[in-house]
């Protein structure tokens, strides 16, 4: 089924996004409204860990199955860059009024990265070293862990780890100093 | 950066890495001597440690999920609160504002409630009155909502309902009065009246006037349904009225939840009518293109009879085509497709079904269509327009709607190809996934219940009232009257806190309760989503060990949902429905599957045990019926599958009844009514090796019935094959049972020709193509195979196994993984080795009959106790051994048979007429060959033992002309090898008992099954009776 469906193709997520995207909104929305802090990262790991064991399908043809992987990881970024794109536009004035309230939960933890900083850094780590990009690409939007990464890249576990390692801290170091000589 | 620092920046890194920090400094010193760039990239990678190490420890999905959260947490703190309830000010029925009295709370909004209230002064009438609700009295959310009200006053359209009044409370509430608006929603009024497609055309047209009203007054609707635009009748004319404008605008914010606790149903009925660029949440720049799109949705429902889309009632697989293609299906199309739906849709608009189709092809499929683009530059602008081109259809002038031209047409079926179902596991993760957090929200709500419960209690408690006061009283600062006010209220406080905590208990009930249905709901959703995959999945090839991963995720999600609160009978019956799927996902016989069938039956007991309390209370209730029956159909098949086949007749015929019954009260539904035909078919099939006739009373029964379905269903294409296999069943049935060959080939050849078809228009579909190539394999065998009665014509004979073999071969070559797909080939090259006389040659025939055999020997070894797998392996053998003495090679042939003999053992005593025949042909072979070789002893006690078996079969079933000849062949046999032995008196009386057996036959097609032997026996009675010895040979 899956011989059928080209990689990287542009047209086919422009057309998704959308809808998924609608569709993780909503969803994530619904649960939000309700929702405080302790029990938010059981749902989405939730949603994670469905999404891994639905489309872990151990026998499927290696090279089909590496595509998929890739694509939707992808497909992932691409969303979540997205809406915290869109976000940072109302937050800057386009419509959404705070009012700040001492009852509001801050619910995003100290290490949240921002997500449209990361993704231009991930841009950059990607010139200089694509596997490294693919690598966070897969773990953090697509949600893989070190061992299907590794199966997905056709490299080690220890590659991975290794890999995962190093683009971490590049890219935090280019979040938090802007460069190796940043402050 | 160059490729060669880089490399070393990571060497050097890691390396470091591992040593400890006092050591880090010299190391690197030494490393990087002259290269400062190399040392500071490194050194201030290192410089992160610990923060790097949690850096994106959660995935993007959290992280995103926890942004929105906040937002949420603050739009509700802000709009929401609860804490800040007025306290002093109840709201409840029965209350009097002005001069209205509160009656009854109609709806809930994103900012308000709406009451049904009943004003006193100047007149006495119903009226709607929409209200802020408790908590919000921020200046900001009081502007907006003044402004909605100012808003809706400046309409005045009779399709909308009227603003009358607006107010405030005297704790400075504000609200405003619109006409009550009673009535039903257009849809189902339309439907109730049978409206005709002109009277519902023309209603609509009053609708668009309506809305065209408010976009003039710059107002957009945002949430048009079929439950916002009410239906009254006014001296007997039908009245739209459109409520709830400016609902959705004064709550601009996408944030407002308030659909939380609405039926899963409603919510995603509410996403069939929403614009494609409402639904992505982007949500800028609505404009009225918005409105005439849901337009378009109400004006498709109206026509068809349902959404395009409706997430509730559509397989995944029909998602997907969505998503995939950008066109909705023509209202046309869809009602000629919409099986059995189509009757009742046709019959609430007047017509035939027929008649609609026509009426709604061509300008009124294009009106639909161009109301509901995806690219609203392509829609109509306005809602105006909408009903212009609705007029013009009416008059029967020209529509402006245009088929999209050429150019777009092209980019558009680009796009329409690209889109695979690595995409849709995507969106089926998050429709899981979503199920999944429901379902914990239901958890909740129990808890919820629980602690409003608990309120009830602490209302009493002073305490918590004055804290509430001081809290209240600091928010708000500026009333200074309330404050003042608030000393006399906190007398009351104790009353009206208890109170409001009743209402909340109270609502927290309610909402169980439809939380408890959206459950069910959800249930339908996940299986639909879940196993639709699997069906769609199902039909191609290449995708057997894919299911057994979504087989153990499907399993755990039922288990949890099942252990998620106690099942309603809807639960019931959707979670054994849930059950019956995934055990058809282990061990389907019809269609691809996991084999696992001890799996199987596990996850079918499951059903069974889920189902059976529901069963027995309400057993004529269709859909519980239908459940039952499709359960108990695959137990039938089950046991079939385990050999235990009177136990799988047993099932099935307690089950015919109430088939039968279950297509009487479901007619116009396919699944229900082909339940019973199926039931026949299998029927026939088990009871064909036992007793032809039987069998065959049972297929014709099912023929009979089946054509009448594909007749009333033409656009079932299940109902084709199945009257494709119905066929093959009556006439293998007739061929071995009746003995009427010729009309038995007609049967094939149509139930071949209705297979070539269905494969035509579905090349990937492997279960069609596994049935054509079975179907092609028996027509071989009534064509030309000694072993049936047959027709005498090896060469057609030979170009039907042929093509079985062909099509086996694609099978295998499209799923080698699939162990049907093998066991198909081995059995189609068997049959085009067996073709007598061979076409092939001895040589080639005995390759394909080698080549047969071990393909269907793995199936044997793994279903030891199926006669079926075992009779086909032994006829293989049967054959390999005749071909392999016509070649001369007897030790062989000798150790073929006695293979053969010794697979078919166990079903010596038990087996069906089907086995016992081919083990009666084997011994009578063997034997003979063994005599020949001059081994009399064995030969004798070989050929007395079929003759013994014969005899068996024979009482068995003394009609069956079939057995008779059997019969006579054995002794045949036995007359042959008892010449051979030189024992004339016997072979005599062998060759007597055997003549004597043929003349009372009457079925005379029995006789061309292997007709060599009755001449040879005639041969030899000849030569016995002249009184000579010895015999030429065979």
């Amino acid at each position: 089924m899956l011989k059928a469906w080209k990689a990287g193709d542009e047209e086919a997520l422009a057309q998704l996004t959308p809808l998924v995207y609608g569709e993780l909104h909503r969803a994530a929305r619904r649960y939000m409204a309700r929702e405080r802090a302790g029990h938010l990262l059981q749902a989405t790991a939730l949603v994670n860990e469905v999404y891994v064991r639905l489309v872990d399908c151990a026998q499927i043809d290696w090279q089909d199955r590496a595509h998929f992987f890739a694509v939707s990881a992808q497909l992932m970024r691409r969303i979540l860059v997205d809406f915290a794109r869109e976000r940072e536009v109302r937050k800057r004035g386009g419509g959404v009024r705070h009012i700040s309230l001492d009852e509001a939960p801050t619910l995003c933890k100290e290490s949240d990265p921002d997500l449209v900083a990361l993704d231009d850094a991930l841009t950059a780590l990607a010139v200089i070293d694509e596997r490294k990009s693919k690598t966070v690409e897969l773990r953090f939007f697509g949600g893989l862990d070190i061992d299907e990464t590794a199966a997905v890249l056709k490299v080690s576990a220890k590659t991975v780890t290794r890999d995962w390692t190093l683009a971490k801290a590049w890219l935090l170091r280019e979040l938090a100093c802007g460069g190796p000589h940043g402050t | 950066m160059e490729p060669e620092l880089w490399r070393r920046i990571e060497e050097l890194y890691h390396l470091a890495l591992e040593l400890d920090d006092s050591r880090r400094a010299s190391f690197l010193a030494q490393e990087c001597k002259d290269n400062e760039t190399l040392r500071n990239e490194v050194e201030s990678l290192l410089a992160l440690d610990e923060r790097a190490e949690r850096f994106m420890d959660s995935p993007a999905l959290e992280v995103a999920a926890r942004l929105i959260g906040n937002e949420l947490a603050n739009a509700e703190a802000q709009e929401n609160s609860t804490e800040f309830m007025p306290i002093g000010e109840t709201i409840a029925a029965g209350s009097t504002i002005g001069p209205y009295r509160l009656l009854h709370l109609i709806g809930e909004g994103g900012m308000g409630q709406v009451w049904l209230a009943e004003q006193r002064e100047p007149v006495r009438r119903r009226v709607a009155l929409k209200l802020i609700k408790v908590g919000m009295d921020t200046r900001e959310v009081v502007a907006r909502f003044q402004s909605e009200r100012q808003a809706l006053a400046l309409m005045d359209h009779p399709a909308i309902a009227k603003v009358l009044d607006a107010g405030s409370t005297p704790q400075g509430r504000p609200y405003f009065v619109m006409e009550y608006a009673p009535g039903e929603p257009i849809t189902a009024y339309c439907d109730r009246r049978k409206l005709s497609l002109h009277q519902r055309l023309e209603l609509f047209i009053q609708v668009c006037e309506g809305v065209e009203h408010a976009h003039q007054k710059a107002i957009i609707h945002r949430d048009l349904k079929p439950s916002n635009i009410l239906v009254t009748e006014s001296g007997g004319k039908p009245m739209p009225r459109i409520i709830d404008f400016g609902v959705a605008k004064a709550t601009s914010q996408q944030l407002a939840p308030d659909t939380v606790f609405t039926r899963i149903g409603s919510i995603v009925g509410t996403l069939g009518y929403m614009s494609p660029e409402q639904a992505d949440s982007s949500g800028q720049d609505i404009d009225t293109r918005s409105d005439v799109y849901s337009l378009g949705a109400v004006l498709y429902e109206l026509l068809a009879g349902s959404l395009p889309l409706d997430f509730r009632k559509l397989a995944y697989d029909e998602i997907l085509r969505r998503m995939r293609e950008e066109d909705p299906p023509r209202p046309s199309t869809k009602v000629g497709t919409a099986a059995g739906v189509s009757a009742i849709t046709a019959q609430n608009r007047g017509v035939a079904a027929a008649v609609l189709v026509r009426q709604l092809r061509g300008d009124a499929d294009a009106i639909a269509l161009k109301a509901l683009e995806r690219d609203r530059k392509r829609r109509y602008s306005t809602a105006s327009d909408l009903a212009a081109d609705i007029q013009r259809f009416l008059r029967s002038e020209p529509v402006t709607a245009h088929p999209a031209s050429a150019v777009y047409r092209a980019r558009k079926y680009i796009r329409r190809h690209q889109l695979g179902v690595a995409m849709a596991a995507v969106g089926v993760l998050l429709l899981i996934g979503f199920a999944i957090l429901e379902s914990i929200e239901l958890r909740r709500l129990f808890v919820e219940t629980r602690r409003a419960t608990a309120a009830l209690n602490v209302a009493e408690d002073q305490r918590l009232v004055a804290n509430r006061e001081s809290a209240r009283a600091k928010t708000e600062a500026r009333r200074a009257e309330d404050a003042l006010a608030s000393e006399g209220r906190q007398r009351g406080i104790a009353e009206q806190q208890k109170t409001i905590a009743e209402q909340q208990r109270d609502l927290a009930r309610n909402q169980t309760a439809l939380a408890e249905e959206r459950l069910a709901d959800i249930l339908q959703l996940a299986q639909n989503s879940l196993f639709s995959v699997h069906d769609s999945v199902a039909k191609l090839p290449g995708s057997m060990s894919a299911r057994q991963q979504i087989v153990k995720t499907a399993l755990k999600f039922l288990e949890r949902l099942e252990t998620e609160s106690g099942l309603t009978d809807e639960m019931r019956l959707t979670l054994a429905g849930a059950y019956f799927k995934v055990s058809q996902l282990q061990g389907n016989k019809r269609g691809p599957s996991l084999e696992d069938f001890a799996g199987a039956e596990v996850s079918l007991n499951k059903a069974k045990e889920v189902l059976l309390p529901l069963y027995q209370r309400k057993n004529s209730d269709p859909a519980v019926m239908l459940r039952w029956v499709e359960i108990q159909h695959m137990f039938a098949e089950l046991a079939q599958q385990a050999g235990r086949d009177q136990d799988s007749i047993n099932i099935y015929m307690e089950l015919l009844p109430v088939a039968h019954r279950l297509a009487q009260s479901l007619r116009g539904n396919f699944e229900a009514e082909s339940q019973e035909p199926d039931i026949e078919g299998d029927l026939a099939q088990q009871t064909l090796r036992d007793s032809r006739l039987t069998g065959l009373e049972h297929a014709e029964s099912g023929v009979a019935m089946m054509r009448d379905l594909v007749a009333r269903y033409p656009n079932e294409r299940e109902a084709k094959q199945n009257l494709g296999s119905l066929l093959a069943a009556e006439a293998g049935a007739r061929a071995q049972g009746s003995g009427e060959l010729e009309k038995a080939s007609e049967e094939f050849k149509e139930s071949i020709e209705i297979r070539e078809e269905l494969l035509r228009e579905n090349p990937q579909d492997t279960v069609g193509r596994r049935n054509l190539v079975v179907a092609c394999g028996n027509y071989a065998g009534h064509l030309g195979i000694p072993y049936f009665a047959n027709l005498g014509r090896p060469a057609e004979a030979q170009s039907y196994a042929d093509r079985a073999v062909t099509l086996a071969r694609e099978e295998v070559k499209a799923d080698p993984l699939d162990a049907n797909a093998r066991y198909d080939l081995g059995v189609a090259l068997g049959r085009s080795g067996m073709v007598e006389p061979t076409p092939l040659g001895d040589n080639e025939a005995l390759a394909r009959l080698e080549e047969a055999e071990n393909l269907t020997e793995p199936a044997v070894k793994a279903n030891p106790k199926s006669a079926g797998d075992a009779f086909q392996l032994g006829l293989i053998r049967e054959f390999k051994g005749r071909r392999l003495l016509g070649l001369g090679r007897t030790e062989e042939a000798i150790a073929t048979y006695r293979d053969a003999l010794g697979l078919l053992a166990p079903f010596v005593e038990k087996g069906g007429a089907g086995t016992v025949s081919i083990i009666v042909i084997l011994r009578s072979d063997l034997a003979r060959v063994l005599a020949q070789a001059g081994d009399y002893p064995a030969a004798k006690e070989l050929a007395n033992e079929a003759v013994a078996g014969a005899e068996k079969r024979r009482m068995a079933s003394p009609q069956e002309d079939a057995a008779a000849g059997a019969l006579a062949r054995a002794y045949a046999v036995l007359g042959f090898v008892e010449d051979l032995a030189g024992d004339a008196t016997p072979a005599k009386e062998s060759a007597q008992k055997a003549e004597h057996i043929w003349q009372q036959i009457q079925n005379r097609s029995v006789l061309t099954v292997f007709p060599s032997v009755k001449a040879e026996n005639e041969k030899l009675l000849a030569q016995l009776t002249v009184g000579q010895a010895g015999t030429t040979p065979p």
